[in-house]
This record gives structure tokens, C-alpha cells and sequence, in this order.
């Protein structure tokens, strides 16, 4: 079957917009924190929810118990949560002698489950008759239309048809599909786990798929008999028509049809819908692959295995699912009780049998018996509920009198309290939040200071960072400023050994400069130990050596898991000695003038022609002279054949010169195409020094560094080290792009460092003065130690007073690792342990593969401030806040701030959203359990050796001993700056702005000139409260 | 008159169709009590019937007896009621000891095999109504995620399902040891598959009372720390006497 281009594009426009609910899943190697409701942002916050419950049946809210767990501790705030309640009930009719806010404030508090629940067979009535001791009226006839109206909303529209045929006929063709297709997957993603790969790949994921499938034996002998409908289309748009056809699902319902076949494996869908619109990414460039291959190989596959179930009675398409649900109403009704484990326990044997047998009479029987046993269940049920919640309400009596009407009423009342009642309870906790946070703020100026810090820091903005900064500024003459961990310097990083450029900035920016670490301690033999790792990992991944290996050198994995379990921390210090230390390097980051990029091109020319005369002729180092490597540089760069005399220098006849020259052009590329195409990428290295002072001048206005300047300024980028952690890049820097932000630290020390730098800022007004010496750092948030990076490079005359500085770093490393393991540690455990015994203890999560949780992340995130640092000095933030400093007096125009609002505060939100969805359904939206993790393809994890790619935050990171650690609230942001500048900022920020007026950030803004604090909530901005300053007492109060 | 006992003995010591009746009967009985009475006594009146009547047995019948087993213990895989399934397991044991009867062993030995399968499904049976009163039926798949929110309970299934399906140490495993050591070669071989098609279907039992998320906005009660530990003293009891009789080689094992 060959579609016309038109139909082709009309699937392949309905398979984009159908993916669009679908959040991107980055690979893990770089850990991208993103909201998994992303792409229903445009929906107010109570609205998404509600469709990401119906799309990924995930849950949006916590359960009441929980929030009433909360409640108890302080976290909620009830006069809210009391207000919220009135604000419902002032839109409900009144139930008389009900006082519906006192019993709504009960249900909320004190009924642990929620008390409505969907009653399809019984009605008001017979819950009135239940509530008055009376068992439900006798035989009633069920409205079979209204039956088979229901039947087709829960089982015919929404569903794909096999998925209708699994509830209705307990088969497994979702389950079934889903292990085959995640099976295709695995084999055509896989970037480099397996030895053994899947072939044509370079063809597309559905053509690859369709080739292998046609001979695939195991699917033959099983009875699915894919061939025949791969046989229809050779492409994938035309196997998505022929399946949709078959089916007979009128066109209407595609766009529809094809989302809920795409979250069935969103974490897949996901992947690839990430990986299509990558466009630098090595392995979608090699092996492509669309939204619109998935969707093929799975409609296929599904219609293959619906068609091997296929049996007299079962519908096989739309129209025909609807005619049975039409004229077997009572059978698709007593299918779905029982196959959707909806059954009534006591009736299931009878329900199985009727169904097995398939007698119309006896089904007709068992119908009756059912519905009516069902009515007077729900009905009891129910009537049992409401009065366990009158007597909670104290007055068990008034539900009794009620006439049918007024319980109806409600009735109806509380099941539509019950669908709003997760956002009372949200913005309940939010407003103890906020309070939490304005109690704690300090808005008295600044007293001036004498002297000048003895350093200044700059850490990311990351909640971790928090409680390092506090403890630092409390150790001693420190200052410190919050700045997104890149340090406003986008950049893409050539590692040294890397083969592979790696982007360092938020996932939201594409970086246009390219830095480039080179090596500057000379050539460094390989160790022994490297070498073996690298023998080892060969023989793994052939054929039958496996087998050997393990005989002969088994002992040896043994040696290393006792060292590793038994004493992770001694061990892995032994372990690393083994290895060389890392080479010291440099970075290149000056633009490179047309000579110096001829110059490096000819130099990496030149080294790449060396190795190859090296490996392929194995000349010794002295014949290897520069006028050989020029003379075979120039042919290999021209079309000319080679000399004799070059011939003879390499020992070859003119035939075998002439094919190493072929072999440099075509497998070494030193060829002219080749160095055209280097000298484009050249371009890229590094940064003009304009650009350079812009990024720094941008980077110290926006934190308000603008004058007395520290002799030392730490640029200190974090990162995390942790064992056996699939995690890992998780726990780096969001906005380095899941990556150590050692380079770019690295990167603005060496920028701000140059004299030339520092001349044109000064020109700009911005003097730093030549004793101030920029130091790159790294802090790493697993064992909180900060390590001070090319200390080789410090001027002699700031070595002084690095000692002074060490510990300094050393102190507040250790103080902070004792309120952090305070929190790691079982609760149960007494008394916390000490500063030393954290620092120990923190050290060993860090080296233990064993340790599932390593550290807690951005766990318990709640707050982003942008404003200056003594906002929240006195402030315990307890490592829950975003800081990213702020002056707006250095900011007339907003700039600073819109940037500030375009790319923290969107990464910040993207991390809290994540950290939401994960803690409310861990299952749906989070990874599940660490434990029983596997990574997929080296890009990804799945739960068992067979899921769906698990999206979000595992269990380990979110909940602690069953319970919500992370509390989930969405962003509260406060901006500290005068109320229009504020939100003319927002104004203009549109991603902001929709995030802000759609509920996703709760935005406050404390305006410092009037103290009062704006609220954006309800759809308009209202003062909220209004802070006083107290000159005794230099802590901000709110005032009643 | 033979055919007559014959079609009797069928009834008690169930083969294929006559095996109805057995699980018809025990699916009916409404009491723990009376179905863990009926599973002791139903095998001995077939031997005695048996013994009694000293009615000469076919070969044949043998086999008859292992595909009644292997039959039941196949249909078993698909089986979610746990009351039904303990009457297919029951049937499929019981039909077992007309390999022993074909082979005239003592009617001590016979009349302690059939003991010992009958007392292992008990504590199956005394299974069915703790769940019954607490998941409203003991029905596999409708209420999965038991393991987590009632542990206890979920251990006394778990070991009731292991003591039915012939486990190690527990009576009905020394007694499958027994028929086996005393089988043809090809019997034997039909008795493993039966027995493996056992531990399947205990397998697929519990898959559906076990593992999962829990689904119920409610969770019953679960046992008492004094039913637990009676359940306890009941198994150790179980399988302490069952070894003592093996050592003895009263049940004829080891």
C-alpha cells in the first residue's frame, strides 16, 4: 500500500501533536530535572493535573493521609486550609441541617480515606434507605442503555481496541506488546551496552524493525504473524493507516487514539521524542529514528497479537467492539467487574463461570444476581462512610433525617470536594511555607562595611549550596553570592580523552563556544592497571571468552566486592592510588585568529599522521622526521601521487606509499574536505576577549558584585561522586546540564584572571581591582568537601593566605556534612553524630556501592529568592532554597533580572516539578524503587530487565521510611526589588509569565523600598502582607 | 460387582470422571472444620473400601491415576479460587495412591500416604476462611499487595500453599517420596511433571495474592500475634511428625 504525500503528512502532524503531553527524557549520563506535565504547561496547574491523571494515571496530589500528617506537624496552615473550605462551600447549595464548612473541614482533617467513590449500580436512594438500617429495595431493573453508555466511556472510546479486549477477555496483549516492543527498543537504542547489535540500524528504528521482524522465528512460532501485515506498507506512516483501517477507528479519534497508545511507554516515547529533535546528538544522527517509527512498530505488533488472540466471540475492531458492548450489554458488564478486579470477592467464582461458559441465560441470571448484590454493597459502603463521618462531625443523627434530595445534594457536594481538595491542601501548605520563609527573612539594609571580606564565594544557585554558604559566612570573613552554576557562560567542553562534545549550561540554551581542555604535564604512559581494565572489558564482551575469563580470573572480582562491601572507603582510597593522578590541563578558551587555527590544524594534522605511521608501518620515533610528516601531510592534502623519495623514507614500494596515503586520506581524514570542515569547527574555539569581559560583567552585575572585591573570589562549581549510581548526574549541576561544573568555574577563573579581560571592564565602569585573584573550585555535594582546582596557577603572593582559606573551606565542609547526616542517617538512631563522624560517614556514601542514597539531591526544594544574600543570612533554609543573588540597583533597565527569570529560575522549576510528581506518585511519575533498577542502553534505567525507560526521581531520593521526605509544594519564588520593576520583569519573561498566571510558580515579591510583599494568586497580583523592619532586632516580622 | 467397588473406590480416591464428586462435594462443604474432616477421612474410605473388598486392580488404573493427577494439576494452572483449588490438588494427590494400591503396598503404609497428603491440605483449608473474612473472598488477583499490608497473613498462605504443593519436610512431601521410590520408571516421570505442574500453579496462586500495589481503600485486620503463633505450632507439629514417621520409614521413604 503507497500513501499519497498528503496522508503522509496528515499522520505524520497527528503523531506530533498526539506526542506533545509527552515530556522529553534526556539520557541519564546527563540527568535533565524536567516536569513531567511539561508539556501541559500551557493548562492552569489544577487542570493539568487533572488530564496527567487521565493521560499517565498518575496521581497529582498526596494522599490525605499524608497532608493530615503534615497537618499535625505544623506544615499546613489551617486557617488556609479553613478558607479554602468556605470558598468551596460559598459556590455548593446548602444541605440543611448541615453545616457543610464544619463537616468539610472534618472530612478533611480527621477521615483518613476519601469517602466518595464512583456508585455506577446504586443509587441515592438506596444509600437513604442503607443510612436508616433498611436494606436497599428489592429487584430493580438496570437501565441497560445507561449500562451500555457507561460500558462504552470506560471501555470502548478511550482505550486502543486491544487494550478494550484485555479488560473484557483478561487476555495480555498490552502486557505482551509492551515486552516485545520494549525488547525492539532496547536492541535499536542501544548505544554500545550490548556486543551484539541490532542490524540496519542506519536505516531508521521502523525499517530495522521490519526487516528483523519479517525472519523473526520466535514471533513466527508463537502465531504472530507480523509478515502479513508488513507486507501492506514499506513505510512506517503506511503501516500507522493499514493498522488504523483495520481497526476502523474513524479518523476523528486518531490524534486521540495514538496518545494513549504513546503513554503506555511514555518513558520510551519520551526517549525518542528527545532524541529526534537532538540534532547534535551522536546516536539519533547515526541511527534516526521518530515518533512516527515507534507508533508504526507498535500499532503493528498490537494488531499481529490481537489477531493471534482472535477468537469467534471477540470483537476485533472498533465498530465491531461497540456492537458487542451494544447487544451483550450484561456480558461486557460482568467481563469488565471482573477483569478490571472490580468484582464483587463473594460473586467472582459465579461471575467466572457465567463468563466461561458463555450462556446468554445463565449469564442473564448471574447479571441480576450480581447488580443487585452490588447495589447493596455500594449502598452499605457508603452509608457506613457518612456515618463515620457524621460522628466525626458530631451529629450522627441529622444524616437520618435527610430526605433523598438533600442527601443527594450531599452527596454531589462531596464528590466534587473530593476532586478539588488536593489543591486546598497544596495551597494550604504553600501559604505555612511562605510564611515559614517571610517570618525569617532580614530587609534591614546592609551596615556598611570597614575592610573588605577576606574572600568572596560564588556558588550555584542549588539548595545545596545553602547550607555550605551559611556555614562558610558563620566560620569567618566570608561573602558569598548565589549564581547559576555555569556562571552565565555557556560552553560546550572537549575533554581531554574525550572523543565527544559535551554542553555545559542549561538544557534550555544551546552554547555557541567551544572550550577546549588540553593537556599540560606532557605524554603520560597508560598504567597497567588501565590497560588490564581495558583487556578486561574486551573479553567481556566477546563471544565464548567470558567463560574463560571467569575461570581464570574470577578470584579477582571476588577480592574486589569484599574490599568494596566490607570497607568502601579504605578500599577505594588503595583503589585510586592504583591509577595515575589526573593530568594537569589547560584550558583554551581565546579565539583563535586564522593563523592560529591553520597553525593547530596542521599541529593536530601532523600528530594524527605520526600515529599512523607509528601503528601502521611501526617506523621507530627517530626516522619519523618533520619533513616526512610535512611531505605525506602535503600529499595526502593534495590528489598527487607520492614521491619515490617519500616512498623510500617509509621503507615501501611506490604501490604500498601510495596506499597508506589513500588509507591517511580516507581513514586518518587528512584530506582538504576534512580540514575545510575543522577549520569551520575552529571557529568555535573559545571566546574574543569582548566576549569574554561581556560574560564577566554580566555575570558579577548580576549578583550586584560590583565593588569591594575580596583578594580572593572563589568560583566554585559543584558536583557529586557517588558508586554503582545510575543517578549520579542527578545529583550534578541542572545547570551545567547534569554536568560537574569544574570546567566552567574553570573557565570564568581563567577569563576574569586576564589583565586584558580586566582592562576592558574597567573601561566599562567595573574595576576589579590587580591584587583580586579569581580561584575556581569545586565543591562536591556527597562529601560537602570544596577543593580549590589549579592551585598551581595562584601568584605567589596570594599563597600566604591560602592556608587561612583551606580552612576556612575545611570547617564549614565539615559543619555542613554534620547538618546533612543528620538527615541521611535512620531516625531512629538517637543522637546525630558529630562533625567528625559525618565527615567520615559522608565520605563512605560517597565510595559505597551499596549506598542507594548517597545524599538527598535537591530533595525538600521549596524556595527560589533572587535578592541580595542578607535577605536570608539569618535565615536556617535547611538546604531548601534556590538562592541567585540580586541587586536590582545595578539592574535600571531589568536585564539581569529577565535573564535571571529565563534560564535559573525555568531550570529551577523544571527540579521542582520533578521533585513534586516524583513524592506524589513515585510509581507513575517517579522511577519506582532503586533497588530493582537496570540501566537500559547506557541511556537510561528500567525497573527488572523489562519496563519502560523510569522517568522522574527514584524512591531513594524522594521519600524517607515510606514517608515524604521531600515536601511537595511548587516553587515559591520571591523576588526582592521594587514591585513594578518585579513585574514588568515578569511581563516580559513569557515563559515566566504563563508559569506565574498558570499556578506553576507561586510568585511572591517583596518590594524593598515599602516592604510589602505581592502575591500573584487568583489570577491578579494582591499584597499579601507587609513586612516591618526592626532596627533592635535586625530580623524581618510580619506584620498581622 | 468389581466394576461396582472399582467405580466406588474411584469416587473416594477421585479418578477422572468420578473425581467429580470430590470436588463438587468439598467446594459445598461451608465449614473449615468440616472440609479439613472431610479431606482426612475422604481417602481412608476409599482404601478401606479397598482393603476390605480385596478387589484385584488392573495395571491400567495406575495410569489412570497419574493422568487423573496430571489432569487436575494441569487444570489447576488457571485456577483463582483457592477453595477449588485446593479441592484440584486434593483430587490430583489422592488419585496418586492408586499407584501404591496397584502395587500392594500395606495398607498401614497406603492408609499413612494418604494421611500425609491429607493432613498437608490442611492447613490450606484452614487458609480459606481467614481470607474469606478479610478480602471477602479467597480469590487470586483481586487483591493483590498482600505481602505488604497483611504480612502475616500472607506468610500463612505462603506456607500453606508450599505444605500442599509436597515442599520439603512437610508430609505430603514425604509421602510423594514414598509413591515415587515405589513407581515404574515411566510413572515416575509422570509424577514429577505432576509435581512441578503443583509447584506452577502455587506459583501463580500466590502471584495473584502477593506482590502488586493493594487496591482497597481499606485494609482489614490482619492475624493475631495468637493465631499466627497457633498456625506456627500447628506446622512444626506437622512437620515434625511428619519426619519422625519418614525416619521410621513408616510412610516407606527414607
Amino acid at each position: 500500500m503507497s500513501l499519497a504525500l498528503d496522508r503522509k503528512l496528515k499522520i505524520r502532524a497527528m503523531v506530533y501533536v498526539a506526542g506533545e503531553p509527552i515530556p522529553y527524557f534526556w539520557p541519564m549520563r546527563n540527568f535533565i530535572h524536567h516536569n513531567p506535565l511539561h508539556g501541559l504547561e500551557k493548562l492552569p496547574f489544577a487542570q493539568a493535573v487533572e488530564k496527567g491523571q487521565a493521560l499517565f494515571h498518575g496521581k497529582g496530589f498526596l494522599p490525605r493521609k499524608t497532608y493530615q500528617r503534615f497537618l499535625q506537624e505544623g506544615k499546613i496552615d489551617r486557617a488556609s486550609l479553613l478558607s479554602g473550605v468556605k470558598d468551596f462551600v460559598a459556590t455548593r447549595n446548602s444541605v440543611p441541617g448541615v453545616d457543610l464548612s464544619h463537616w468539610l473541614m472534618t472530612l478533611l482533617t480527621q477521615v483518613a480515606e476519601p469517602l466518595s467513590k464512583e456508585c455506577f449500580v446504586a443509587g441515592t436512594g438506596d444509600v437513604h434507605h442503607a443510612l436508616n438500617g433498611r436494606v436497599p429495595e428489592g429487584f430493580r431493573p438496570v437501565d441497560m442503555d445507561a449500562l451500555s453508555t457507561w460500558l462504552h466511556k470506560k471501555v470502548g472510546v478511550a482505550r486502543p481496541i486491544y487494550e478494550a479486549v484485555d479488560i473484557l477477555f483478561g487476555t495480555h496483549i498490552g502486557t505482551t506488546l509492551d515486552d516485545l516492543l520494549i525488547k525492539s527498543c532496547l536492541d535499536f537504542f542501544d548505544e554500545g551496552q550490548s556486543a551484539w547489535t541490532m542490524p540496519g540500524r542506519e536505516s531508521g528504528l521502523f525499517n530495522a524493525w521490519r526487516e528483523l521482524s519479517r525472519r523473526n522465528v520466535r514471533l513466527f512460532l508463537r502465531g504472530v504473524n507480523i509478515s502479513q501485515i508488513l507486507a501492506q506498507s514499506t513505510t512506517p506512516e503506511g503501516a500507522i493507516a493499514y493498522t488504523m483501517d483495520t481497526l476502523a477507528v474513524p479518523e476523528a479519534r486518531w490524534a486521540d487514539y495514538f496518545s494513549r497508545e504513546l503513554v503506555h511507554l511514555h518513558g520510551w516515547a519520551g526517549f525518542i521524542r528527545w532524541r529526534s529533535s537532538a540534532k547534535h546528538y551522536y546516536w539519533g544522527q547515526h541511527y534516526p529514528a521518530d515518533l512516527v517509527d515507534f507508533l508504526a512498530v507498535r500499532l503493528a505488533l498490537g494488531l499481529a497479537l490481537l489477531k493471534e488472540e482472535a477468537n469467534s466471540n471477540m470483537p476485533m475492531s472498533a465498530p465491531e467492539l461497540a456492537q458487542f458492548i451494544d447487544t451483550y450489554t450484561a456480558e461486557a458488564f460482568l467481563r469488565h467487574e471482573f477483569y478490571s478486579g472490580d468484582v464483587v470477592p463473594q460473586l467472582a467464582t459465579q461471575v467466572e463461570d457465567a463468563i466461561l461458559r458463555g450462556k446468554q441465560s445463565n449469564i442473564s441470571r448471574v447479571f441480576t444476581t450480581y447488580v443487585e448484590r452490588k447495589r447493596a454493597d455500594e449502598a452499605m459502603l457508603l452509608a457506613q462512610r457518612l456515618h463515620d463521618w457524621s460522628t466525626h462531625a458530631s451529629n450522627t443523627s441529622v444524616l437520618a433525617s435527610l430526605s433523598v434530595e438533600a442527601l443527594d445534594s450531599l452527596l454531589a457536594t462531596v464528590q466534587a470536594f473530593e476532586q478539588t481538595e488536593g489543591m486546598l491542601w497544596l495551597r494550604a501548605m504553600e501559604t505555612r511555607a511562605m510564611q515559614v520563609l517571610l517570618r525569617d527573612v532580614d530587609v534591614t539594609p546592609p551596615a556598611p562595611r570597614d575592610k573588605r571580606p577576606f574572600a568572596q564565594a560564588l556558588f550555584c544557585i542549588d539548595t545545596r549550596s545553602e547550607r555550605i554558604r551559611r556555614q562558610l559566612e558563620h566560620i569567618g570573613d566570608y561573602q558569598t553570592f548565589g549564581i547559576a552554576g555555569f556562571f552565565g557562560v555557556p560552553i560546550g567542553i572537549l575533554e581531554l580523552g574525550k572523543g565527544s562534545e559535551t554542553h555545559l549550561c542549561p538544557a534550555v540554551v544551546t552554547p555557541k563556544n567551544l572550550v577546549l581542555e588540553m593537556n599540560a604535564s606532557g605524554p603520560v604512559d597508560e598504567s597497567v592497571v588501565s590497560v588490564f581494565e581495558h583487556a578486561l572489558h574486551e573479553l567481556k564482551n566477546s563471544v565464548l571468552a567470558p567463560f574463560a575469563t571467569v575461570e581464570a580470573i574470577g578470584l579477582l572480582f571476588g577480592f574486589d566486592m569484599i574490599g568494596k562491601t566490607i570497607a568502601p572507603l579504605a578500599y577505594g582510597s588503595w583503589r585510586r592510588k592504583l591509577f595515575p593522578a589526573k593530568q594537569m590541563t589547560r584550558l583554551l578558551l581565546d579565539k583563535l585568529g586564522r593563523e592560529q587555527a591553520d597553525s593547530i590544524l596542521r599541529a593536530v594534522q601532523r600528530a594524527v599522521i605520526v600515529k599512523a605511521v607509528e601503528h601502521e608501518l611501526g617506523l621507530p620515533p627517530e626516522r619519523i622526521t618533520d619533513d616526512l610528516v610535512r611531505q605525506l601531510r602535503e600529499t595526502a592534502l593534495t590528489k598527487e601521487m607520492p614521491s619515490d623519495e617519500l616512498a623510500r623514507q617509509l621503507d615501501l614500494d611506490l604501490a604500498a606509499c601510495n596506499a597508506f596515503v589513500t588509507r591517511l586520506r580516507d581513514a586518518y581524514r587528512i584530506n582538504r574536505q576534512f580540514s575545510r570542515l575543522q577549520f569551520e569547527r575552529l571557529g568555535r574555539i573559545g571566546f574574543s576577549s569582548n566576549e569574554q569581559a561581556h560574560l564577566l560583567g554580566q555575570a558579577l552585575r548580576s549578583i550586584g558584585l560590583v565593588e569591594h572585591f575580596s583578594r580572593f573570589v572563589l568560583l566554585v562549581g559543584h558536583g557529586s561522586a557517588s558508586e554503582n549510581n545510575p543517578y549520579e548526574s542527578a545529583l550534578d549541576c541542572g545547570a551545567c546540564g547534569g554536568n560537574s561544573g569544574i570546567f566552567n568555574a574553570r573557565t570564568m577563573a581563567q577569563m576574569a584572571n586576564k589583565s586584558e579581560v580586566r582592562r576592558r571592564l574597567r573601561e566599562q565602569g567595573l574595576d576589579i581591582p590587580a591584587d583580586v585573584y579569581f580561584v575556581a573550585a569545586l565543591h562536591n555535594t556527597t562529601t560537602d568537601e570544596i577543593t580549590i582546582l589549579d592551585r598551581e596557577l595562584i601568584p605567589p603572593a596570594h599563597l600566604i593566605y591560602l592556608d587561612r582559606l583551606h580552612k576556612g573551606l575545611k570547617a564549614a565542609s565539615r559543619l555542613c556534612a554534620q547538618e546533612r547526616m543528620a538527615t541521611l542517617v535512620p531516625s531512629d538512631i538517637g543522637a546525630p553524630p558529630d562533625a567528625n563522624a559525618s565527615s567520615r560517614l559522608a565520605r563512605r556514601n560517597a565510595s559505597d556501592w551499596s549506598q542507594a542514597r548517597p545524599e538527598w539531591g535537591l530533595s525538600r526544594n521549596a524556595y527560589f529568592v533572587i535578592g541580595r544574600r542578607q535577605l536570608t543570612q539569618r535565615a536556617g533554609l535547611a538546604g531548601r532554597a534556590f538562592l541567585n543573588s540580586y541587586d536590582w540597583r545595578v539592574d535600571p533597565k531589568r536585564r539581569l533580572l529577565e535573564s535571571i527569570l529565563t534560564g535559573p529560575l525555568v531550570v529551577g522549576q523544571w527540579i521542582n516539578m520533578e521533585h513534586y510528581f516524583s513524592t506524589v506518585d513515585n510509581e507513575r511519575y517517579g522511577s519506582g524503587n532503586k533497588a530493582y533498577h537496570n540501566v537500559a542502553g547506557r541511556f537510561g534505567v528500567m525497573t527488572g530487565n523489562l519496563s519502560d525507560l523510569r522517568t522522574g526521581l527514584p524512591a531513594q531520593t524522594v521519600l524517607k521510611e515510606g514517608h515524604p521526605y521531600h515536601e511537595p509544594l511548587r516553587l515559591i519564588t520571591l523576588i526582592e526589588a521594587p514591585f513594578e520593576h518585579a513585574r514588568s520583569a515578569i511581563e516580559g519573561v513569557v515563559t515566566i509569565k504563563r508559569l506565574v498566571q498558570n499556578g506553576w510558580i507561586r510568585m511572591l515579591v517583596l518590594d524593598p523600598e515599602t516592604l510589602a510583599v505581592h502575591l500573584y494568586d487568583h489570577g491578579a497580583w494582591q499584597q499579601w502582607t507587609c513586612l516591618t523592619r526592626l532596627f533592635s532586632n535586625p530580623q524581618g516580622v510580619i506584620e498581622a | 460387582m468389581t466394576i461396582l467397588i472399582l467405580l466406588a473406590i474411584g469416587i473416594f480416591l477421585p479418578l477422572f470422571p468420578l473425581s467429580v464428586v470430590w470436588t463438587a462435594f468439598f467446594k459445598y462443604v461451608p465449614w473449615a472444620w468440616l472440609r479439613a474432616l472431610i479431606v482426612l477421612v475422604w481417602p481412608q474410605i476409599g482404601l478401606t473400601i479397598a482393603f476390605s473388598t480385596h478387589v484385584q486392580l488392573p495395571q491400567w488404573v495406575a495410569w489412570w491415576g497419574l493422568m487423573t493427577a496430571a489432569l487436575y494439576a494441569l487444570r489447576m494452572l488457571s485456577l483463582r479460587d483457592f477453595s477449588t483449588w485446593i479441592a484440584f490438588i486434593s483430587a490430583s494427590a489422592f488419585a496418586l495412591l492408586w499407584i501404591g494400591l496397584v502395587n500392594a503396598n500395606s495398607e498401614v503404609l497406603l492408609r499413612l500416604q494418604g494421611a500425609g497428603f491429607s493432613a498437608s491440605f490442611i492447613l490450606a483449608v484452614v487458609v480459606v476462611p481467614m481470607l474469606k473474612n478479610r478480602l471477602g473472598a479467597a480469590y487470586s488477583g483481586l487483591h493483590c499487595g498482600m505481602a505488604q499490608r497483611l504480612p502475616k497473613l500472607a506468610g500463612v498462605l505462603v506456607l500453606a500453599v508450599l505444605a500442599a504443593t509436597a515442599t520439603p519436610l512437610f508430609p505430603s512431601f514425604f509421602t510423594l517420596i514414598a509413591v515415587l521410590s515405589g513407581a515404574s520408571f515411566m510413572v515416575a516421570v509422570g509424577m514429577l511433571i505432576v509435581w512441578l505442574l503443583w509447584s506452577w500453579a502455587g506459583v501463580r496462586l500466590l502471584q495473584g495474592f502477593l506482590p502488586g500495589v493493594w487496591s482497597r481503600a481499606q485494609t482489614p485486620p490482619d492475624l493475631s500475634l495468637r493465631t499466627s503463633w497457633l498456625f506456627g505450632l500447628g506446622l512444626v507439629t506437622l512437620v515434625g511428625a511428619a519426619t519422625v514417621l519418614s525416619s521410621m520409614g513408616l510412610t516407606g521413604g527414607w
